[in-house]
């Protein structure tokens, strides 16, 4: 793309009627035409106007690419783009059934947080929740009902849920939440408060539908990458499932590191910190 | 081939990410250079990643052997590198807990294979699991890698600690990964060996410290070995100098 910038010279009286061919023409030769990339085939051009259109509004009508003959009008386009930007920056990263941000956005979110993590050195959770029995709900009532409980149920998790968690539709019945400076104790709490505000709903299916929950913590035991770490709450996920449905599983990794750093007492970990400074 | 017993090491570290990995390879490598037959076994059984680290891409691994009966020969590769290795499935449930029978089974494929080799190193797990304890009593020498840090100085104490009250075991060969240089690997290791000499009544042993060398995530970008890429640095050396400790 060719962004071409014309300074406007005071040569160019309101009533003089230009063609923007003639314009750039002229401003190439005094040089005001700043180009950048192939000046012969230019995809759009700005042209930066301190005074009111030297041309033809038609032309520029017609030419809707190069529309921009007044200051003000160049700021109202812009501000106009830049509206339509975040409309279609969030319709990708939102997900249209329920309103959670969706995977993609999971994904650029989750690289964010740890990150984060790693810099203020605060661990990160990450909660995988699996919808139990949501299958008989679907054959039973139909996908539309179904639809109708994933809707309620993405409202459950916005409304019982702290202000820094994120939330996601991981995709068809699962949702993930990412939690910044949560460790997996106090993850533990509000998966519980998830699954007990389920329980007080009334539901059509028999058995009703419940939550598999599977938390991972980061910084975690082993040098997880984002994948790991996904996949540890993953994992930790389909044991709930396996488990009997309607429970939480921790990363077995978390709980292998913590029950060795149980092991060594309050004498031998100030022996640790303290003898070696 | 003479059927001579290997000595089976395990290398563990108590906190995952402190180099175990890196570590093992680069030992069974430098072994490997000095002719001896070395076998590494992929032990860390939910995080396996010595593929990775070695640019394999394996068609089955210990979990066939383990789940589905596949011969454990099918499952032994020879790397670039000049040893044997036998991986491990990532990302699996079931080989992160292995039950008892599965790991009393895990254990005779170990003697069974490891029949003409002269070291076997076993590369254990993060954190601390029945499968974890288990290869480490399984094992005749116990390494365990640690580096400066808080939290791998007190899980690698955990480990040796829970290792040695729980089955009286004591012997443990200390390595000290990314330091700046020997002086400070020395100095973690008698920090954690006073600890131990106080409240758990032995010694452990030092084998060496690897420094901090950026040849290191370069052999790890490419897959390799830092031992055979860049034998002149001075990961390179202090690993050899550990070699000729472990041989003494």
């Amino acid at each position: 793309m060719t962004i071409s910038c014309i300074n406007n010279n005071s040569s160019h009286r309101r009533d003089e009627k230009k063609t923007v061919r003639d314009l750039l023409e002229e401003h190439e030769k005094t040089s005001y035409l700043l180009t950048e990339g192939s000046s012969n085939k230019p995809v759009s051009i700005i042209l930066l106007c301190d005074s009111p259109a030297p041309f033809d509004k038609k032309i520029l009508d017609a030419t809707p690419h190069i529309a921009l003959h007044m200051e003000d009008d160049l700021l109202q386009k812009v501000n106009e783009l830049h509206e339509e930007n975040i409309k279609l920056r969030s319709l990708s990263l939102i997900d249209s059934l329920t309103g959670l941000f969706n995977n993609r956005f999971f994904w650029m979110q989750l690289e964010v947080e740890m990150a984060r993590t790693k810099r203020t050195g605060d661990l990160c959770s990450l909660m995988m929740i699996d919808l139990d029995n949501f299958k008989l709900l679907n054959d039973t009532f139909g996908h539309l009902e179904g639809d109708r409980f994933l809707v309620e149920f993405g409202s459950i998790l916005r409304d019982n849920s702290r202000s820094t968690d994120l939330i996601y539709r991981y995709g068809g019945d699962e949702f993930a939440v990412i939690m910044p400076a949560t460790s997996v104790p106090d993850a533990l709490r509000t998966g519980k408060r998830f699954q007990e505000i389920l329980e007080d709903i009334p539901q059509k299916t028999d058995p009703a539908i419940s939550l598999s929950i599977g938390v991972s913590e980061y910084p975690p035991v082993s040098s997880y990458n984002m994948n790991e770490f996904v996949n540890a709450a993953d994992l930790a996920m389909y044991g709930a499932k396996k488990g009997g449905k309607n429970r939480i599983c921790v990363d077995e990794k978390w709980e292998m590191t913590t029950r060795l750093y149980n092991e060594v007492n309050r004498d031998e970990k100030v022996a640790l910190l303290m003898e070696y400074q | 081939m003479t059927d001579k017993t290997p000595v089976i090491i395990s290398i563990a570290s108590g906190k995952g990410g402190v180099g175990k990995t890196c570590i093992t390879i680069n030992l069974a490598a430098a072994l490997s250079g000095k002719d001896k037959r070395v076998l590494v076994i992929d032990c860390d059984l939910g995080l396996a990643n010595i593929d990775i680290m070695l640019g394999i891409n394996p068609q089955s691994n210990l979990k066939d052997v383990l789940f589905k009966d596949i011969d454990v020969r099918e499952v032994l590769i020879r790397t670039k590198a000049g040893f044997d290795f036998i991986p491990a499935s990532s990302g699996s449930r079931e080989m992160a807990q292995l039950l008892n029978e599965n790991i009393e089974r895990l254990k005779d494929l170990m003697v069974e294979i490891s029949g003409g080799y002269d070291y076997v190193f076993l590369d254990i797990g993060a954190g601390i699991s029945d499968t974890v304890l288990q290869l480490n009593l399984f094992a005749s020498r116990n390494f365990v890698i640690v580096s400066r840090d808080l939290t791998s100085m007190t899980d690698a104490y955990a480990l040796m600690k829970m290792i040695n009250q729980g089955f009286g075991k004591q012997g443990f060969e200390l390595i000290v990964n990314s330091v700046r240089d020997d002086k400070e690997g020395l100095k973690v290791f008698n920090h954690i060996a006073s600890i131990c000499k106080r409240f758990l009544n032995f010694s452990p042993r030092y084998l060496g410290s690897i420094p901090f060398d950026e040849v290191i995530p370069r052999s790890i970008m490419k897959q390799s070995v830092f031992v055979n890429l860049f034998p002149r640095s001075s990961a390179a050396v202090m690993l050899n100098r550990i070699i000729d400790t472990i041989s003494l």
